[in-house]
């Protein structure tokens, strides 16, 4: 029967289009993850840790090849810095639901750290602010994984000049 | 008033696994004339603020207005995102999905 009526429905589709129903209202990519924030992360710490070191190199360098070399740190350092903004607003607004806010109350928090830590980290070249806006973006991702229940571990990266440490999945 | 057999159909995974995205859903557009919306209902709906149809499950009512979401919770963006739906937004309820 219900085979039956699919035909119909199918045969009758040739002369009147059926309107679409849309079971989702935006594109229902449900590709999450907070790496991208993570990765951002550190690459600001990198950024304020490069800066730092050109200070030092600044006797050695013309001035336009200071002042490029500092333009581009400071550009790459703000484009991160916005970028785990970014992140972890896509992650509050598309991914999180109420019922995980109920579940991590301190979610709601979290985020409005990573946005004053990411501004503060464009303000300044301080270190000790980028290491404070990457133990956020973890925490995000801690409880994004769990949230999959999925288990993470803080594993030092060895293999970015950071050597800071990142939450994984642990699958 | 409208004819009170339409048929849609559905775009999306969100429903998934109860309506698969590609089939078809006949709704009842009167099916509310003369009875309300019920919790565990599956309506065809207008989109509160975008010009778009969708189909989601009804999962709590307050007056004049009614809570959706979509079965796979993951995937859906329902009244979890945009709020209550004023129930004149509800085209019909599905009453046969092939």
């Amino acid at each position: 029967m219900a085979s039956l009526l699919k035909n119909i429905l199918n045969f009758a589709e040739r002369f009147s289009p059926a309107e679409i129903a849309y079971a989702h209202c935006d594109i229902p990519c449900g590709i999450y993850d907070p790496h991208e924030a993570q990765m951002s992360a550190h690459t600001v710490i990198r950024m304020d840790e490069l800066i730092s070191q050109l200070k030092e190199k600044e006797s050695t360098m013309s001035k336009e090849e200071y002042v490029i070399m500092l333009s581009r740190y400071a550009s790459v350092k703000e484009e991160h810095a916005e970028n785990c903004k970014h992140q972890a607003r896509i992650l509050w607004g598309d991914y999180f639901k109420p019922e995980h806010a109920q579940k991590y109350p301190q979610l709601q928090q979290l985020v409005w750290d990573i946005m004053k830590q990411g501004s503060e980290c464009k303000q300044k070249v301080d270190v000790k602010a980028a290491e404070s806006l990457l133990e956020s973006v973890n925490k995000l991702a801690e409880i994004f994984w769990d949230s999959k229940g999925i288990k993470t571990q803080r594993v030092k990266v060895t293999y970015w000049p950071t050597n800071r440490e990142i939450a994984l999945p642990k699958f | 008033m409208k004819f009170p057999i339409a048929k849609f159909r559905v775009s999306g995974p969100s429903m998934s696994p109860t309506i698969n995205s590609g089939d078809f859903v006949v709704v009842n557009r009167w099916a509310y004339l003369f009875s309300k919306p019920k919790i565990g209902d599956i309506v065809v709906i207008r989109h509160p603020t975008k010009r778009i149809t969708m189909v989601k499950r009804i999962k709590k009512i307050k007056l004049g207005a009614v809570f959706v979401v979509g079965d796979d919770k993951q995937l859906s963006t329902d009244s979890r995102n945009f709020g209550y739906v004023p129930t004149s937004k509800i085209i019909g309820k599905v009453i046969f999905r092939t």
